[in-house]
C-alpha cells in the first residue's frame, strides 16, 4: 500500500522541524527527510573527536519564544544557555569584557571611554526599538509590497502604527537604522575605536560585506531580532539539542523523520509537486512538498530548471550567496589561558574585531577571493558552561572565522592555521593543547550540506534580499512557481538563524489556507 | 550700514541659490543674492587659471538640470546652450577600447566586439533604466513629506509618493526596491558579462560618492545619474558653451532680468537671528542686510555650524547636522595641452571619440581597488577618471591649436591621513597624470600647465565642507525626508524665516536646480 503524506519536508533545519511539529500537531501526516547523517544539518552538534561534541555550522541562536511555548519544548528536553558576556581581544593581549547587563557594561566602558559610556544605554534603547519592529515583522508572512491585499494592508498599518508610536524623533531614527552602514551608525554614537569595533562585529556576521556597506546595520538588527545578538545563546547539549527537542516534539505528534536519505528530485506533474524521488529510485508521494533548502539548490537540483520560466531561472541565478564563513572546532586537552581573562569571561564569546576598519580590511581581501591574515573571529568554549560536551578536564573551542571567500578555494589547513595562529596571540598555549580539529569551509558546507556557495543563511541578509524580496521578489510568501511546492528554510523570510520563524509562518499560512 | 530691506536674501550664488532667487523674484519678491567669491556660480563655474585656457575647476557636466528649470526660467534666451556629449570612450591597456556612440546600433556593435550577449542585453538594460528613471523622476520635484506628521500637506505628499510607487509595473517596483539597496556592481553583474562595459556603467554609481561600486547603496547613485535629462534625452550628459560657468551666467542673467540683485565679493559671516526668527545677514566686512526671508545655498554643515549661532538651534538638530556624512573623494584636474593626447587604443578614423567623455574605468575591480586605496584616508594608486576635452567642443576654451583637458578624478580622501598640503597635492596630481599617460603616452610631453582641485581646495575655494560636490553623501540614510535631517527635510529650518536651498537638501547633488526650485515652492507656501 502506498502512503500519501500530507507533507514531505526536505531538510531538517529548525525551520523544517518547527514546520513539521506544527503540521503534525494539526494532524497532518508529515515526513521529514534529512539527506545528511545529522538531524538539523548545519544546525547539528556532532562528535568530531572521541568524547568531544561541537556545533557543526551555526554556533548560537535560539528558537522564538512563541515556538518554545506553543510546542512545550522544555518538556522535550530543551534547556537554553545564555552566554552573558562578550570579550574584545585587542592588540598586546589587552581586552575588555562587556556584560549583557547594561549597567555593568557601562561601568566597564566608563573605564576607557567615559563619553561613550554615557551614550551606551541610549544606543541600546534605540537598537531595541528597531529590533521590536523587526520582531513584529518576523512573526508574519512578508507583505506583498506592491498592491497589497486588504489583509496585508491591515498588517502593514499595524507595523506602521508601531513605528509611529515610537514618536516623532525616534521614528525616522529607526528608519535610518534599517538602511545605514554599521560604520555610519557607530560613528554617530561613539568615539572609542575599540568599542566601535566590538559593536560592529555583529553587523557582518554571516555576511560577505564590510562595515562600510549600507544595510550592515540591518544585519545587526536581524541578529538582535532573532535572539542571536551580541550575547550568543545556545542550548544544553549544543545547537543540535534544539533540533533534537523539536524532532521529539514532532515525532510525538506523529511526524516521521528520516536521516541519511538522499532526495534526488521533487516529483512534478503538470506544474504541481506530487512527491519526492529518492536517490535509490524510490518515489514517495505527498500532497505538498516543502524544501528547507535555499532557492538555488531547490530550483536547480531538486526541481529541474526546465520546469520553470527562464525569467525565474535568471533571478535564481542572481541571488547573492557568496558564503565566507568558515568554522573550526578544536578538541583541547585543557582550558587555554587567555592573558588577563578569567574563567567567567571565557564562558562568554571572544571576539577579534578591534575596529570598524579592521573588519572592512578583512573584507577587502575577500572581495578579490583572498583570505585576510587578519580575520574577524568569534570564538567560544561551550564546554565551560556545558561539561557534557567534552571529557572531564578537557574542552571544546568553537571558532567562527570570516572572511573565507567561497570562490577563493582556501583549504581547511589554511583556515585552521590562521584561526590557531590568530587566537594564539591572546592564548599562547592554545596550539599545544589541540588534540584534534574539525574545519568546514564554505566549499565544505556546499559539498556536504548542499548550501549554495556554502552560505549558512541560504542567501545574504542584505536589504535587497530581505522581506518581500526574500528569496525572490514575487515569491517571498513561501510559495514557488510550482503548485504545492513551498520553501521554508533560511532562504525565506525572516532569513538566517535558528529562530524557526519561517517554519512557523509557513505553518500558519498552510493551516489558514 | 545698509538699511535697505529686501523680501529675501539668498546666501551663496551657486546654481541652486540663483535658481531659488530667480523663482522668488518671479513670484514678485525683491531678492538679493550675496556671493563670497568674485563671480557667481559657486562650484558651477569656469575660470581662466592659466592665460588663454578656460578651466572647469569644479563641476564640468550638465545632465540633471531639470527641464522645468530651463523652461520656466527661459535659460535658453539667457544664453544657455548645452551641447550634448555624444560619446564615451573607454581606453584599455591591452590595446582594445570600448565606445558608446550616440547611435544606439553603433553602440551595440561596439559592445558586441566584447560580448554578443551583452549587446543583446544592452537594449533591455537601456529601456529598463529609462523606465525606472522616469518613474522616480516625479519624486525629485516634491517637497519631502515628514512621515511622522499628519498635516494635510504632508499627507497629500505621502499619497503622491505612494501613488508614484504603486503606479509602477510590478516587476519594475521590485527592481527599483532592489536597485535602491544593492551595489551598482552587483546590479550590473546581473545584466552584463563584459569587464569594460561593466566598468564604464559602474562609474555612474560612484561619481561624487565615497563608496565603491561594490558598496550596497551605489545602486541608488547609479539611478540618480540616470534621471538626468537634457531636452528629454535620458542619461545624456551635456556640456554648456563656455563651460558650466556658462550655465551659471545664464541663470544669473535670468535672475537679474527678473529683478534679482546680485552682489559678489560679499562673504556672509553670520545669519542675524532675533528671538528665533532670521531677520538678516551680516557680512564679514560688517555690512548688514535685512529681509523677511533668508535662504542659505551653503551646505548644511557650513550653514548651521558656521553661519548660525548654535544657541539658536535645538541640540538634536545640531547633532543631526554634525553627523551628516560629508567626506568626499572627488578631485578636479585640469591640463593645458599643446596638442591632443594620443590614446594608444584609439583606432584611426575614430578621433571623434575625443569629443566625448573619456573614461579610465576598465573594470569594476579597478574602480573598487581605487576605492579601497582611498577609504582609510588615502588616495587611489590608479584613480578613476572621467575626462573631457572641452576645447574640442567649444574652441573658445583654449588658444588655437591648443587644448584643455578637464578631468573628474576619484578617489582622494578629504580626510587624508596627515591632512592635505601643497606637496601632497602635487604628488597626487602626478599619480593622476602617470595613470592617464599609461593610456596616452604623449601626454606628459604636451602638458603646458597642470592644475588640481582636491577636496581640500574645493573646501577652501568654494566653502564646500570637506569639498563635497553633492553637499553630503547620497547614502540611503541621507535621502529624501532624511536629508539633511529627519525633521527638517522640507527646506525649512528650526529658525523661523530661515530656509535651505542647496544640495544638502532633497534631491541632493548634481546640477539639477531642483533643490533651489523646490525650496522656492516651500518658501512661497509660507510667504506667498
Amino acid at each position: 500500500m502506498t502512503t500519501i503524506y500530507d507533507a514531505i519536508i526536505i531538510g531538517s533545519s529548525p525551520n523544517a522541524l518547527t514546520l513539521a511539529a506544527y503540521l503534525s500537531k494539526a494532524k497532518e501526516r508529515v515526513l521529514v527527510i534529512e539527506p545528511s547523517k545529522y538531524l538539523g544539518g548545519i544546525a547539528s552538534t556532532t562528535s568530531f573527536a572521541e568524547g568531544f561534541q561541537a556545533d557543526l555550522g551555526l554556533m548560537s541562536g535560539q528558537l522564538n519564544s512563541k515556538i518554545i511555548n506553543e510546542l512545550s519544548l522544555s518538556d522535550y528536553g530543551l534547556e537554553v544557555i545564555e552566554r552573558n558576556s562578550i570579550t574584545s581581544l585587542l592588540a598586546n593581549q589587552k581586552s575588555f569584557t562587556l556584560s549583557s547587563d547594561p549597567k555593568e557594561a557601562v561601568n566597564v566602558i566608563q573605564s576607557f571611554a567615559p563619553r561613550d559610556a554615557e551614550r551606551y544605554q541610549k544606543f541600546l534603547e534605540l537598537l531595541n526599538l528597531a529590533k521590536e519592529l523587526l520582531e513584529s515583522a518576523y512573526l508574519i508572512t512578508p507583505l506583498q509590497a506592491h498592491n497589497p491585499s486588504v489583509v496585508e494592508r491591515e498588517q502593514l498599518a499595524t507595523l506602521l502604527g508601531q513605528l509611529h508610536a515610537y514618536g516623532r524623533r525616534e521614528m525616522p531614527e529607526v528608519i535610518r537604522l534599517l538602511v545605514m552602514s554599521s560604520r555610519d551608525l557607530l560613528d554617530e554614537w561613539f568615539e572609542n575605536t575599540e568599542l566601535k569595533g566590538l559593536l560592529a562585529s555583529l553587523s557582518v556576521r554571516a555576511l560577505t560585506q564590510g562595515t562600510f556597506a549600507s544595510g550592515t546595520t540591518f544585519n545587526l538588527l536581524h541578529h538582535l531580532a532573532i535572539g542571536d545578538g551580541y550575547f550568543r545563546t545556545t542550548a544544553k547539549g549544543g545547537i543540535g539539542a534544539i533540533c533534537q527537542a523539536l524532532a521529539k516534539a514532532a515525532k510525538s505528534f506523529g511526524a516521521e523523520i528520516l536521516t541519511d536519505t538522499k532526495v534526488s528530485s521533487i516529483d512534478i506533474n503538470d506544474s504541481t509537486a506530487t512527491g519526492v524521488k529518492l536517490e535509490n529510485g524510490e518515489i514517495i508521494k505527498a500532497t505538498k512538498v516543502i524544501s528547507d533548502y535555499d532557492a538555488r539548490y531547490s530550483f536547480t537540483k531538486l526541481v529541474s530548471p526546465i520546469d520553470l520560466e527562464p525569467e525565474f531561472n535568471r533571478e535564481v541565478k542572481h541571488i547573492r550567496y557568496k558564503g565566507s564563513v568558515a568554522r573550526v572546532n578544536l578538541a583541547l586537552s585543557d582550558l587555554p589561558s587567555f592573558t588577563g581573562l578569567n574563567q567567567e569571561a571565557l564562558k562568554g564569546t571572544l571576539v577579534i574585531s578591534p575596529s570598524v576598519a579592521y573588519i572592512e580590511k578583512a573584507f577587502d581581501r575577500a572581495k578579490y577571493g583572498q583570505m585576510s591574515s587578519q580575520p574577524f573571529i568569534e570564538a567560544c568554549i561551550p564546554s565551560l558552561s556545558d561539561p557534557t560536551l567534552a571529557p572531564s578536564g578537557k574542552h571544546v573551542m568553537s571558532i567562527w572565522l570570516q572572511y573565507v571567500p567561497y570562490k577563493g578555494n582556501i583549504s581547511q589547513e589554511q583556515v585552521e592555521n590562521l584561526a590557531i595562529t590568530k587566537l594564539s596571540e591572546f592564548a599562547p598555549n592554545l596550539k599545544s593543547l589541540v588534540l584534534q580539529s574539525q574545519v568546514l569551509t564554505p566549499q565544505d558546507f556546499e559539498a556536504e550540506f548542499n548550501l549554495s556557495e556554502g552560505h549558512l543563511y541560504g542567501g545574504e541578509m542584505m536589504l535587497s534580499q530581505a522581506f518581500f524580496l526574500r528569496p525572490l521578489a514575487g515569491f517571498a510568501q513561501y510559495q514557488t512557481p510550482i503548485e504545492k511546492l513551498y520553501l521554508c528554510g533560511a532562504a525565506t523570510h525572516p532569513g538566517g538563524g535558528i529562530s524557526g520563524l519561517a517554519g512557523r509562518n509557513l505553518a500558519n499560512k498552510l493551516s489558514f489556507n | 550700514m545698509n538699511n535697505h530691506k529686501y523680501d529675501a536674501i539668498v546666501i551663496g550664488g551657486g546654481h541652486n541659490g540663483l535658481v531659488n532667487a530667480a523663482y522668488l523674484a518671479k513670484a514678485g519678491k525683491q531678492v538679493l543674492v550675496l556671493e563670497r567669491r568674485h563671480t557667481v556660480g559657486g562650484a558651477t563655474i569656469t575660470e581662466e587659471v592659466y592665460p588663454g585656457f578656460k578651466y572647469l575647476i569644479a563641476s564640468y557636466l550638465i545632465s540633471l538640470l531639470r527641464s522645468e528649470v530651463i523652461q520656466e526660467l527661459e535659460l535658453a534666451r539667457h544664453g544657455l546652450e548645452i551641447m550634448p556629449l555624444e560619446s564615451t570612450f573607454v581606453p584599455l591597456l591591452d590595446g582594445n577600447y570600448l565606445a558608446d556612440w550616440p547611435d544606439h546600433d553603433a553602440t551595440k556593435h561596439e559592445i558586441s566586439r566584447h560580448s554578443k550577449r551583452d549587446a543583446e542585453a544592452y537594449d533591455e538594460y537601456s529601456r529598463t533604466m529609462r523606465r525606472l528613471a522616469l518613474a522616480v523622476r516625479p519624486l525629485l520635484d516634491l517637497i519631502p513629506p515628514d512621515p511622522t506628521s499628519v498635516t494635510p500637506n504632508d499627507l497629500a505628499t505621502m499619497a503622491k509618493v505612494k501613488g508614484t510607487l504603486s503606479g509602477l509595473r510590478k516587476d519594475d517596483f521590485y527592481l527599483l526596491a532592489r536597485l535602491m539597496t544593492m551595489s551598482a556592481g552587483d546590479f550590473l553583474d546581473e545584466w552584463f558579462e563584459s569587464t569594460p562595459l561593466k566598468g564604464t556603467k559602474a562609474t555612474s554609481g560612484i561619481i561624487g560618492t565615497f563608496m565603491g561600486p561594490r558598496t550596497p547603496g551605489t545602486g541608488y547613485v547609479l539611478l540618480h545619474h540616470y534621471i538626468g535629462d537634457i531636452d528629454g534625452v535620458f542619461r545624456a550628459w551635456g556640456f554648456a558653451r563656455g563651460g558650466t560657468g556658462g550655465l551659471s551666467q545664464a541663470i544669473a542673467s535670468a535672475a537679474r532680468s527678473l529683478g534679482v540683485e546680485i552682489k559678489v565679493n560679499s562673504p556672509v559671516a553670520q545669519v542675524i537671528v532675533k528671538n528665533g526668527v532670521a531677520t538678516g545677514v551680516a557680512l564679514e566686512n560688517g555690512d548688514e542686510y535685512f529681509a523677511d526671508i533668508i535662504v542659505s545655498n551653503a551646505d548644511a554643515k557650513r550653514t548651521f555650524l558656521k553661519l548660525v549661532d548654535s544657541k539658536n538651534l535645538p541640540d538634536d538638530f545640531i547633532n543631526d547636522i554634525k553627523r551628516f556624512r560629508i567626506s568626499s573623494p572627488a578631485c578636479k584636474v585640469n591640463l593645458a595641452l599643446d596638442g591632443l593626447p594620443e590614446f594608444t587604443s584609439l583606432p584611426k578614423g575614430k578621433e571623434a571619440l575625443l569629443r566625448g567623455s573619456i573614461e579610465i574605468a576598465p573594470s569594476i575591480d579597478y574602480l573598487e581597488r581605487a576605492y579601497d586605496d582611498a577609504k582609510y584616508g588615502g588616495w587611489s594608486r590608479k584613480p578613476f577618471m572621467d575626462a573631457l576635452i572641452p576645447s574640442l567642443l567649444d574652441p573658445g576654451m583654449a588658444p588655437p591649436g591648443k587644448h584643455i583637458m578637464s578631468m573628474f578624478v576619484e578617489y582622494a580622501s578629504s580626510d587624508l591621513e596627515g591632512g592635505w598640503n601643497e606637496e601632497k597635492k602635487a604628488e597626487f596630481l602626478d599619480v593622476v597624470i602617470d595613470t592617464l599617460a599609461e593610456y596616452a603616452p604623449n601626454l606628459k610631453n604636451i602638458i603646458l600647465h597642470k592644475h588640481i582641485m582636491t577636496p581640500w581646495d574645493l573646501e577652501n575655494t568654494f566653502g564646500l565642507t570637506a569639498g563635497h560636490i553633492f553637499h553630503g553623501e547620497l547614502s540611503l540614510q541621507q535621502l529624501f525626508f532624511l536629508r539633511p535631517s529627519p525633521q527638517w527635510s522640507n527646506y525649512r529650518t528650526p529658525i523661523q524665516n530661515f530656509y535651505m536651498c542647496g544640495s544638502s537638501t532633497h534631491p541632493g547633488g548634481c546640477i539639477t536646480g531642483a533643490p533651489g526650485r523646490n525650496a522656492a515652492m516651500a518658501i512661497l507656501e509660507d510667504r506667498p
